[in-house]
């Protein structure tokens, strides 16, 4: 027990060196154990329509959550090991067993690990009511979510950080058992060898960025899958070599502008930033990366979040739709909308033809098949209806058309993605019908239940039209504040259900939102623990290096280094250690969103510029944490 | 002459006010322009005390110091800074050179703290490098020279900014006697030539007996001083007469 005592003395005498590992360390264990407990959560589930969603949803993100922890504990562990041989090999020397000193160990890893458990646990318990609310918040739901403690979330974050902080302490148990003493005492000594680079790899790796963006935009639309494939391989190994070579041979490079390498401050971190790059290139390419995935993924969630409007607007474009009963019905259902809080802004019955349809020069969309029959379908409408669908959508009414013209009614259509269909005729054999398309409109006018793509032609054109396919009214209605109109929604359905089937904007958009909205809450706290532990990595790194220089600094200051001008040079080297990993990290998601927003042919700047400079701010804290401590750490000199 | 450096019963105290130990006890220290003093005595008599106070590294606990016009006392860390980096340059006994810096980036450090444009700094290396011999390894990184290269570099290092006092803390400590002797006649090559004003701490007689001057110091106090005759191995015979007489048979303090 006396093993175990020394343990908690040392556990106390460096609580200032695990302190950040440990924030960070319970950070993790709150997130998984808010993902655990809204996943078991029965009375959450219950009252929400998308429980499956939420099911299937918080199980990957603990999966994900489990396995970066495991990742990230066991890399910091190991370094935080590495960092004490010397401190063993004094054990060592003063006759401590080596199995007492991997015991030693051993307790210290578990003694941390339980307390990172229960404070994880507790903050999780804490702070889960608040996580829970920004949920039902992003889902759009009114409920109040009460303070839940379940125990199968509690024995899930229990056990799987158990075995985590087990492993990992028997990995430090055999560290200290395996190193000799002369290991011990030659670790900390650093071998200070100048790394050998090549211009060659350093333009290489700048190509194969390059290349990986070029091909992102050209090969990806030809092919998805060995698009995606070589555009990650490519960038990948690139960002590696990039930091390891190029980065290197610029700093080398920049020696030779002797105006701004003489300046002392320049010289110094030069110098210094070259070792750095040396023993850190790994962990800055592995922070790019990291931070490029993790940026892609919250930016494209909350692209999607933000698009879930335009998104159901493509599906239902107006309030409610339904097949035409009769004149009664219409007015019913006008009368309660009007009795509602919600305001009639639109009420128009519009005709459609359902015949089949082909495309004469190209193959037709895949949208238009019916995978009963096997063959391609288009509906008809008449431009007058149109035009007053349109003026109520802001869809820019059409002035006219000629007998053989029509416009193309296709959702989501965009040019790099879909071939162009203007000036191509469509027909139709059986009843001589063809046409040309004049315009392509890349917005619904019907809801997509009732037809996928829509022609509008001429009335007189319309009216023979009608009599050769299947024709059906559309009774359209569109209201003010429909993305609440819950209560009203239930109300008509209930009215019609019998008659016909409705198709309305409030369901659609409510069940878009319940997904987007988990998929958003779980990237953004997935990504934020990241952050944290990728920063905290940094953050140790860093500091430990400083440790090393000390002497350096020292010697710099004896010659004359003043305070002012060592602070400038730690700020130097960490901005380009912090600053140069995010940039890259940014302009590879920057360039992974495009290729969504050009597939989506969305303007996706704002909700990606609102989550990179999220990521940003968080980054910039860890900056001035850094250089704050190091400056401290070398003060206390 | 010139006056460099004047020091005025210099103390300085460790411990409590009630047991204190004097590590200085009321040195006086006169050095003039151009000249190459040597600081000698048995271990603990206080040289590297000595040094590490004229260095601005330490603070006397009483006594006054003088460096050309300068007052030393009281001055702030940023004005310490920026005197130490114009007036002094230093030659340590580990050499103290930049493992991280090349050869050519340890030495003009000095000039680059103080912004000298490139041309200068290029001229200056040149110089400097050549006199020393060690043009050809300006390029390399301290980890891959000898200890001799180490320290000449640490020398160029210490004289390429022209500072108005050179100081030497055992500069040959860690080198063979070969090497010593090569960076020995280096620095009174710096001095003769570049008339460079060095205060050096030794307890290595040969070391000594390169310079103009020594002063020999005992318990923190001034013992006695003898001057070079011009004649290296006469002068380090009296060294060496002087230092048995500090008991032990002189070997010791070789």
């Amino acid at each position: 027990m006396q093993l175990f005592k020394i343990a908690l003395r040392n556990i106390r005498h460096n609580s200032h060196e695990y302190l950040m590992y440990f924030l960070s360390m319970v950070f993790a264990i709150m997130i998984f154990f808010t993902f655990s407990s809204l996943k078991y959560n029965t009375a959450f589930s219950d009252a929400i329509a998308s429980s499956e969603k939420l099911q299937t949803g918080f199980s990957a993100a603990t999966m994900i959550m489990g396995g970066f922890s495991v990742i990230f504990i066991w890399y910091s562990n190991l370094f935080f090991t590495k960092r004490r041989k010397k401190e063993f090999g004094l054990y060592s020397l003063m006759g401590v067993k080596k199995r007492q000193i991997g015991r030693l160990h051993f307790y210290e890893t578990i003694i941390l690990g339980l307390i990172a458990i229960v404070a994880g646990i507790l903050s999780g318990l804490f702070f889960s009511k608040l996580f829970a609310m920004i949920l039902v918040r992003l889902m759009r739901y009114d409920i109040e979510v009460g303070f839940f403690l379940n125990w199968p979330s509690v024995k899930e974050t229990l056990i799987v950080f158990s075995v985590i902080f087990v492993v990992v302490s028997l990995q430090g148990y055999f560290i200290a058992y395996r190193y000799r003493l002369i290991d011990m005492f030659h670790s900390s000594k650093k071998e200070q060898k100048q790394p050998q680079s090549s211009l060659f790899i350093a333009i290489l790796s700048i190509c194969m960025i390059g290349g990986s963006y070029y091909l992102s935009h050209s090969y990806f639309y030809q092919n998805p899958f060995w698009g995606m494939v070589t555009t990650l391989m490519l960038a990948i190994t690139g960002t590696y070599l990039f930091f390891r070579h190029f980065l290197y041979l610029f700093l080398k490079l920049s020696q030779k502008n002797e105006v701004s390498h003489y300046k002392s401050v320049n010289l110094i971190s030069n110098a210094m930033l070259r070792f750095k790059v040396k023993s850190n290139y790994r962990m800055l390419a592995t922070i790019a990366i990291l931070s490029a995935v993790t940026l892609t993924t919250i930016g494209t969630a909350y692209s999607f979040y933000y698009l879930n409007e335009s998104d159901s607007k493509a599906i239902a474009p107006v309030s409610f739709s339904y097949e035409y009963v009769d004149n009664q019905t219409d007015q019913k259902i006008e009368k309660l909308i009007q009795d509602s809080h919600h305001a009639l802004e639109f009420h128009q019955v519009a005709e459609i033809t359902k015949l089949p349809l082909q495309f004469q020069e190209l193959e037709t969309p895949a949208i238009m098949k019916d995978w009963e029959t096997n063959k391609t379908y288009g509906y008809f409408m008449r431009l007058s209806d149109y035009n007053k669908i349109a003026h109520d959508q802001n869809l820019g009414e059409i002035q006219s058309l000629s007998d053989i013209e029509v416009v193309m009614m296709m959702p989501y259509y965009n040019q790099t993605y879909f071939p162009d269909y203007t000036g191509k005729h469509i027909v139709n054999q059986d009843h001589q019908i063809e046409f040309i398309v004049s315009k392509i409109i890349d917005r619904a006018i019907i809801s997509s239940k009732f037809a996928k793509i829509v022609f509008v032609v001429q009335d007189t054109q319309f009216e023979g039209l009608k009599n050769l396919g299947k024709t059906k009214k559309i009774s359209m209605f569109d209201i003010s504040q429909a993305a609440d109109s819950g209560q009203l929604r239930n109300v008509i359905s209930t009215v019609l259900s019998g008659k016909t089937s409705l198709s309305d904007y409030y369901s659609v958009y409510q069940q878009m939102i319940e997904g987007r909205g988990i998929f958003v809450f779980i990237s953004a706290f997935l990504g934020i623990v990241f952050l944290v532990a990728t920063g905290t990595i940094m953050f140790f790194r860093q500091l430990t290096e400083i440790n090393e220089e000390k002497e350096n600094y020292l010697i710099l200051s004896n010659i004359g280094l003043t305070k002012k001008e060592q602070e400038k040079t730690i700020k130097k080297q960490m901005l380009l250690m912090f600053g140069l990993p995010v940039i890259l990290g940014i302009v590879h998601a920057f360039v992974a969103t495009d290729i969504l927003s050009q597939i989506m042919n969305v303007n996706l700047l704002y909700p990606i510029l609102a989550s990179f400079s999220a990521y940003c701010v968080i980054y910039v804290i860890f900056y001035w944490l850094t250089v704050y401590s190091s400056i401290k750490l070398l003060s206390t000199s | 002459m010139k006056k460099i450096l004047t020091a005025r019963n210099l103390k300085k105290l460790y411990g409590t006010k009630t047991n204190a130990i004097a590590a200085l006890n009321g040195i006086d220290l006169d050095i003039e322009e151009g000249e190459f003093v040597s600081v000698m005595g048995p271990s603990g008599a206080g040289k590297t005390t000595l040094l590490n106070i004229i260095a601005t590294i330490d603070y006397p606990s009483s006594g006054t110091i003088q460096i050309e016009e300068t007052q030393l006392a009281r001055m702030s860390e940023e004005k310490l800074s920026n005197f130490r980096r114009k007036h002094l340059g230093f030659i340590f006994q580990d050499f103290n050179l930049l493992n991280n810096f090349t050869v050519k980036e340890n030495i003009i450090l000095p000039l680059a703290l103080a912004n000298k444009p490139p041309r200068i700094i290029n001229q200056r290396l040149k110089a400097i490098t050549e006199k020393l011999g060690i043009q050809d390894i300006v390029e390399k990184y301290p980890v891959t020279i000898s200890g001799g290269q180490k320290q000449k570099t640490a020398a160029a290092r210490a004289v390429i900014s022209d500072p108005t006092l050179v100081l030497a803390d055992e500069p040959t400590g860690a080198l063979d006697s070969k090497s010593s002797a090569d960076l020995l006649g280096c620095l009174k090559r710096l001095n003769q030539e570049n008339h460079s004003t060095i205060l050096m701490v030794t307890h290595d007689a040969f070391a000594a007996s390169y310079s103009k001057l020594v002063i020999f110091i005992k318990d923190g106090k001034f013992f006695t001083e003898i001057y070079s005759d011009d004649d290296r191995k006469d002068f380090f015979k009296k060294i060496m007469d002087i230092l048995k007489s500090f008991g032990g048979d002189g070997s010791a303090v070789i």
